[in-house]
This record gives C-alpha cells, structure tokens and sequence, in this order.
C-alpha cells in the first residue's frame, strides 16, 4: 500500500507549493495576453495574435471582414474555457463564418459577444476585461481520432524548472470541447521519459478505452514528446515568479506544439490520471539546482520515468540474470560501450565509476543531474548523480547512477535495487 | 486551572450578575469553537461550503428561531431565491438591481411565512440576508455547483446548531471560558498548518493508495 502522505492533497498543495507562485506570477497567467508576451520575449511558440480589443469603440471601428476563415475569439481574463468563439470556415456570404458547434455567426453576433466580453461577462468576478481574437490551432492528425471537436492539450506541472507529471486533456461530448477535467474531460497520464500514455480518469472513473471508440487509453505515443518536455520547463523559466505552474501546450499541424496558457492553481486529479503520486516527485525536485530547462527535462526523465516492470514480465517473463552481468552503455556519442557490471540488491541507487564516466563522456556539465554530499570516513565529499541508459539482458533502462571512485574495485558499474525490478537474482554466476 | 490564569470568569459573573442570559453568553463564548469547526471540516474533511459566514448565520437562525421552523424558512427563501433567478433572467437587469428585485420577493414571502413559522423577527432579517449569499453562489457558480456547496452548507449549520445548544458544553464553557478559549485558538493554528490529506480525498485517491 502506498503511503498517503506521497499524494498531493489540497492543503499542501495550497501551503507548501502555491507559495512558490508570487502575486505578479498569478497575474501573469491570469491574463493570457500577458502569458504571451512574456513567452514570445522568451522565444517561445504561442498561437499568434489577430487583435485586441480594449473598448467598445475597438469593437466598433474594427473592419470584421479582414479576419481569416477560421479564429478563435476569447476573453483575456477568462477561465475554464468559458465565453470562447471557435470559428471553422467562412460561409457562403462575406461576414459569416461557421462555428466549430456547427453555428452560422454573423458580425453583429461577434461584435455582442465580445461587448459581453469586455463588460466582464465571462471574467473572475465579474470584472471588466478585455478580448482578443487568436489564430486557430489546427489539430494534429493524430489527435482529431481521440477527441470529440475541441482541441485536446498536454498539460504538464512544472517545479523547479523541471517537468514533474504530464497528462494528454481530451474533450468530451459532456464537456463541450473543452480541455478542462472539471467540465468532463479525459485525463490521460503519460510517461514523462517515453510519452507513452498508460491510465485514463473521467469525471472520478477510470477508463480502458476511449469513450465511444475501440482504442485502449494506453499505449499512446505522443509526438514531439522531448520539445513539450522542454518548451514545458523553459515557459516555468520564462514567467519565474510561477515556481510551480501547470502548463497547457498543444500540437498545430502546421507549427507544432505551442503555449496555451499557464494554471497558477494546476489541480490535483493529474494524480488519478497517472495512477502516481505527486507530492513525493515535488519532493525530489525541491530545492536541487537546475540550470536550465534542457537540465530540468533530463532529470525529470532519469527521476520519473515509468517502471513498466509488470507489463514487461506479463509479456516476456521474469528475466534471470546473474549476480555480475555485461550490460551495454549508452556513450555521450550515442555508442554502445559493454562493460561489466555487479548487480548489487544491498544498494538501491546504481553507481559508476568516474574514469568510466569521463570516458564515455557522461560527466559533461549538462548530463550531471545535481550533486549529493556524502560524508564518509575522509570527510565530506560531493559526488555527482548523472543520467545514465544502459541495456541489461536485453531490457532498456533509463535511470540516473552516482558517481564514485572504484577504481581499486573488480567491476565499473554497480546496478541497485531501483533499476532492478523485473528481473530475479541468480546468486552465482552468470545469467 | 490557577487563578492568575482566570481573567476571564470575573466577566462572566459580572455579566451573569447584570442579568445577560446565561444561555445567550454561552454561545457568544462558544463562537470561536464554531467557526473552529466550519474550519476544520474543510481542512481534515474536504467540505468547502460557503465560506464561514453563512454556515456561522444560519447557526444563529436555527438556535433564535428552533431547528423545524430555521430549516422551513431556510427551504422556503432559497425556493424563493432560485425562482427570483429564473423569473428575471429574461429582464437583462443589472446585477445589483436583479439582485435587488429578488430580495424583494424574498421580504414578501418571508413576511408571508410568519404566519406559518413562529420566529423572532431577528431571524427572520438574517434569512434574507442569507437569501443574498444563496442568489450569489447560484449566479456565480451554477445552480448545480451552488446546490452542493448550500447543502455542504446546511450539513455544517445543522451541526453547528447541535454544538451550540448542547447543555453540557454551555455549562462547561460558562465554568471555564479561558480553557475553551485558548483551546480553540491553538486548534485553529495546528489546523492552518496541516498538509495531510483531507478525509474525502482518501476516497478521491483510492485508487493510489491500493
């Protein structure tokens, strides 16, 4: 049974990592418009701005005509999804398109919907706001077959700079089209090092299949799976006064993924989603120091990467291996370098020696995830922890290691209990 | 608990003494222990209710006015509320003056309704005025959020209602207000730095925790 102090429940979520998140961090994702701007100044992909509307009198000189055939129309301050105009296609005459439920809308419509907007309409409390009309992102092909209308999104919380849990939103019928769990959308978690989805929550249940198809909600393989990841992470650099932000990016056919927006507030069902525990990944991030966002991706996948050891053994068995093995390693330069390796239960972390490491170029800067103290009989000494893959009997494993001095010791590289699970121990020998 | 402790029992008989009704200063002293408790079931059970201030107001409705006729009057206004809702959706009114509008029909059937329910005329002001916070949550957050959070809301006065006029605890709160008092204040803080999971997200994660 797990411990329940792993779950992030409301209350620490709301004490001790909301705080991270300062008031000019919250106005930032609470405005959309300034989400962009201070993700465009970063460089960052986001769905392009059309206009602006600040008063009724831009509502009124605006010349409607020259929009695009499709756009979305949106309040700038609003929340879950409300008061949002997706436009598909222009209909027959000039000034009325259809929208993505099916309706025919006109300019006058446009121009009440978005005075509606500006007099607060679809706000937080209730305040005056703004409009503005964005380009429409075009769904991915892969996605149009999972969601009813509406565009699917990844979302994924950040902390700390790095990626700690990611799930694929789909919009249902009951939700509208909508993104938003709360309204009745699909939350499927996915692996932070494969992209690979595995569980699925709707509304408190978990699912098998997709509602209304015949596709399993696992098994999925998210496209561009590293630059979500990244462009995730780099959005948390770019607005840093959100230390602990829910990012919302999804696919343009034509751009790739793209920043939506940023959640101040994200919500605790990703857990159900995933089927793991939030608080205790929010734990190993805290306080490590993460360079950047390509830093914090490359821990978040040695830390959290799924162990499919169940699903591994249904399919090929419990594999043997003996008590020293030759396991493969992946070198900086992509190579697969042999060496042998202890298998050692009485250690949990995996360990590898540092001429080894140097060698394969695994002690570049950007590969050492952070760096631990250990005190010993020579006092105290700073040991870096790396990301490190290496095959083991065939089974690909992706894992971080110490790094230690052995040189005086038989074998380079110690595997520990972590990086062990699907396997059985024979206790001599080899396998 | 020692004398020089006791800074608060000389109030108490000074104002048994003036002729405050010992039941009225027992619930005055018992408030922090109310909204101690509206607190913590948010906080170790996961109820969100209506803030503190209206479960702490019809707390007050159902001891000034008895548990049947507090909960009559309560279902009557908020029938009222949310009817006033639907008749003036159709008048594009602002928000204050729809508002308004409805609190008007609310006095009237309130007014009507002393002739079912015997109540003091306090309670009767209150429940309006709660009609104002029930007409809130409902436009702001639709009707069938609103309708979960005022029963969280009901549930949490009509224990509240069952705290405050349990005799024993008045008497013990009258023999020692300081006790109670501080009590209530170091809960409150042990409670504001709590991080452990509320009761219903137990249920919420279950799955997890298997």
């Amino acid at each position: 049974m797990l411990d329940s102090s792993f779950i992030l429940g409301m209350n620490a979520r709301n004490r001790l990592y909301l705080i991270y998140n300062n008031k000019r961090g919250r106005k930032v994702a609470d405005s959309k418009i300034l989400t962009k701007k201070r993700l465009l100044k970063a460089g960052l992909p986001v769905p392009k701005v059309l206009k602006i509307f600040k008063s009724p009198d831009d509502v009124f000189s605006f010349d409607w005509t020259k929009l695009p055939e499709s756009f979305v129309l949106k309040p700038v301050s609003g929340f879950g999804g409300q008061g949002i105009i997706i436009i598909r296609g222009r209909a027959k005459y000039a000034g009325e398109w259809w929208t993505m439920s099916g309706e025919k809308i006109d300019i006058p419509t446009l121009r009440l919907h978005t005075l509606d907007i500006l007099a607060g309409q679809y706000s937080l409390h209730n305040f005056p706001d703004w409009a503005f009309v964005e380009e429409r992102i075009k769904i991915a092909g892969i996605f149009r077959k999972y969601a009813y209308r509406g565009t699917p999104d990844v979302r994924v919380i950040v902390f700390n700079k790095v990626p700690v849990m990611a799930m694929l939103r789909l919009p249902t019928k009951e939700s509208q089209g909508k993104a938003n769990l709360h309204q009745g959308a699909i939350g499927v978690g996915i692996d932070l090092a494969t992209g690979i989805t595995n569980h699925a929550v709707c509304r408190g249940k978990f699912l098998k299949y997709i509602p209304g198809t015949k596709r399993k909600v696992n098994g999925i393989k998210l496209p561009y799976w590293n630059t979500i990841l990244t462009l995730a992470a780099k959005a948390q650099e770019a607005v840093s006064e959100l230390g602990y932000v829910g990012v919302d990016i999804v696919y343009d056919k034509a751009h790739g993924p793209m920043i939506l927006e940023l959640n101040a507030r994200p919500g605790l069902e990703i857990q159900n989603a995933n089927l793991a525990p939030l608080k205790r990944r929010l734990e190993r991030v805290e306080g490590l120091e993460v360079l950047n966002a390509d830093h914090g991706v490359r821990i978040a996948k040695a830390l959290f990467a799924g162990r499919y050891a169940d699903r591994v053994m249904a399919e090929e068995g419990v594999k043997i291996i003996g008590s020293k093995e030759e396991v493969k390693i992946l070198a900086a330069s992509k190579k697969r370098v042999s060496v042998w390796a202890k298998i050692d239960t009485g250690a949990w972390r995996t360990s590898i020696d540092k001429n080894l490491a140097k060698e394969l170029g695994l002690l570049r800067k950007e590969n050492i995830l952070w760096t631990k103290v250990i005190k010993g009989s020579l006092g105290k000494e700073e040991r870096p922890i790396i990301g490190l893959t290496f095959w083991l009997a065939g089974r690909k494993i992706n894992t971080y290691a110490g790094v230690a001095n052995r040189e005086h010791l038989r074998r380079p590289l110690i595997i520990g209990r972590r990086d062990l699970e699907g396997f059985l121990i024979k206790p001599r020998g080899e396998s | 608990m020692p004398a020089s402790l006791s800074f608060l029992k000389p109030l108490v008989f000074l104002a048994l003494e003036r002729g405050v009704e010992p039941k009225i200063l027992a619930i005055l002293l018992l408030f922090p222990l109310l909204t101690l408790f509206i607190a913590a079931s948010r906080y170790l059970v996961g109820i969100k209710a209506l803030g503190i201030f209206t479960p702490v107001i019809l707390t007050i409705v159902f001891l000034e006015a008895g548990i049947l006729s507090g909960l009559g009057l309560f279902f009557l206004v908020l029938i009222t509320v949310s009817l006033g809702r639907a008749l003036t959706r159709g008048f594009h009114l602002h928000y204050l003056a729809r508002v308004s509008l409805i609190i008007w029909l609310v006095s009237i059937v309130v007014f009507g309704g002393i002739f079912f329910f015997k109540t003091p005329l306090v309670a009767l002001l209150i429940l309006i005025l709660v009609g104002e916070n029930l007409l809130e949550v409902e436009i702001s957050r639709g009707t069938k959020e609103a309708l979960g959070l005022i029963t969280e809301t009901l549930i949490l006065a009509v224990f509240g209602w069952l705290l405050l006029s349990w005799e024993w605890l008045q008497k013990s709160v009258l023999a020692e207000p300081e006790i109670f008092l501080i009590l209530t204040a170091a809960g409150n803080i042990l409670l504001g730095r709590f991080t452990g999971l509320r009761l219903l997200e137990y249920k919420r994660f279950r799955r997890l925790l298997k």
